[in-house]
């Protein structure tokens, strides 16, 4: 009741302040002729009445705007001479609100930019089925170093098959090998060899992280213990070559049968 | 306060426009109220809902704003006028001790 009030006559005195100033207007001219009347009874002249009246009630402009902000009006009225006065001044200094537009604009940018690296790198979870169940074996570097003391070939590909075959704790485990950055190779169709950024991992990767492979074939069970290779690995990296391959995907297969048959290491 | 609870009684007696003077001559010239704080003061109660405006005519046929107690008002006033005296008997009460009550 009291919330719906205050509501209704906020939004008149918002909405309609001509009518309302007009209607305080003729309320205070009514109460200061009354006013005088009174006085006149009293025995004060008309003239004298009429001005003690009036005297007495003050400014009808600061009444007129005392009445509005009984009704709530400060807060709104306020901020909208600050509005008001905020565009004059942009407009009379456009230098200066040139630049304090820019260097908002910068701050904002910069910060967004920022943020969006964080939030792609760290924030945000791995693209794959059930990332926090996934458990990193030694520290990911290359070659399979188990610590920061020693390099130690640990995580060897027999290793691997014996981990999958006595594995009682994993749902599955995967092995991915990075090659080194020396990899040049050959797409057919193209004549020079290239740099390639490749990556050997165990059939059961794909099905492990949940994810498809953007063209060739995903490997399976049936590729269980041969490796593939990949080109660019790495899902991101990938991403961007897609465009490179699309349409070639057999050649790009083709390509990496190759390359396991010359590392020999389809086991 | 004193210049809301005075212009709620001047609005107590239903429909009547408001006067200070008249308030005045009720305290028995005690109050004296400014004529400029009263608009100021109805149209707060009016915003909390405690007084309703509407058009009318007066008695010299001119075009005059009445103001009624709501329901809520009423509550409010009430309310108000209690605690009002309690605060009063209670002063009233510590003033009157006689010193061998102390």
């Amino acid at each position: 009741m009291r919330l719906r009030n205050r509501i209704r006559t906020w939004w008149k005195a918002v909405t309609r302040t001509r009518q309302l100033n007009s209607e305080i207007e003729d309320e205070l001219a009514f109460h200061i002729d009354s006013h005088a009347e009174e006085l006149m009874r009293k025995g004060v002249p008309g003239q004298e009445a009429l001005r003690r009246a009036r005297a007495e009630v003050g400014s009808v402009e600061a009444q007129k705007e005392t009445c509005r902000a009984a009704w709530g009006t400060r807060f709104w009225d306020e901020l909208r001479s600050d509005l008001r006065y905020a565009v004059r001044a942009l407009f009379k200094y456009p230098g200066f609100a040139a630049v304090a537009i820019v260097s908002l604009a910068l701050g904002i940018g910069a910060n967004t930019a920022i943020f969006s690296l964080m939030d792609a790198v760290m924030l945000r979870s791995l693209p794959v089925k059930d990332p926090g169940q996934l458990v990193l074996l030694g520290n990911g570097r290359a070659r399979g170093i188990t610590d920061d003391f020693g390099r130690t070939n640990l995580f060897s590909y027999p290793f691997y098959r014996q981990m999958r075959q006595y594995n009682q704790v994993f749902s599955d485990v995967a092995a991915i090998l990075t090659l080194n950055n020396d990899v040049h190779g050959t797409v057919s169709g193209r004549n020079e060899t290239e740099p390639m950024h490749v990556q050997l991992v165990s059939g059961t990767y794909f099905s492990l992280l949940g994810v498809q492979a953007m063209i060739g074939r995903n490997g399976g069970p049936e590729w269980r213990d041969r490796y593939r290779a990949l080109h660019a690995g790495q899902h991101r990296s990938r991403h961007r070559n897609r465009d490179e391959w699309r349409g070639r995907p057999d050649h790009f297969v083709a390509e990496c049968r190759r390359l396991h048959d010359h590392r020999n290491l389809s086991g | 306060m004193l210049r809301a609870r005075c212009c709620r009684r001047c609005a107590r007696r239903s429909e009547l426009k408001p006067d200070c003077c008249r308030i005045e001559q009720i305290s028995g010239n005690r109050l004296e109220i400014p004529q400029g704080s009263l608009y100021p003061a109805l149209y707060r109660l009016e915003h909390e809902g405690w007084l309703a405006s509407e058009w009318g005519q007066s008695d010299k046929n001119r075009k005059a704003k009445y103001y009624r107690l709501t329901a809520a008002g009423r509550r409010r006033l009430n309310a108000e006028a209690k605690r009002w005296n309690h605060m009063a008997d209670a002063i009233g009460a510590i003033l009157s001790a006689a010193p061998e009550q102390i």
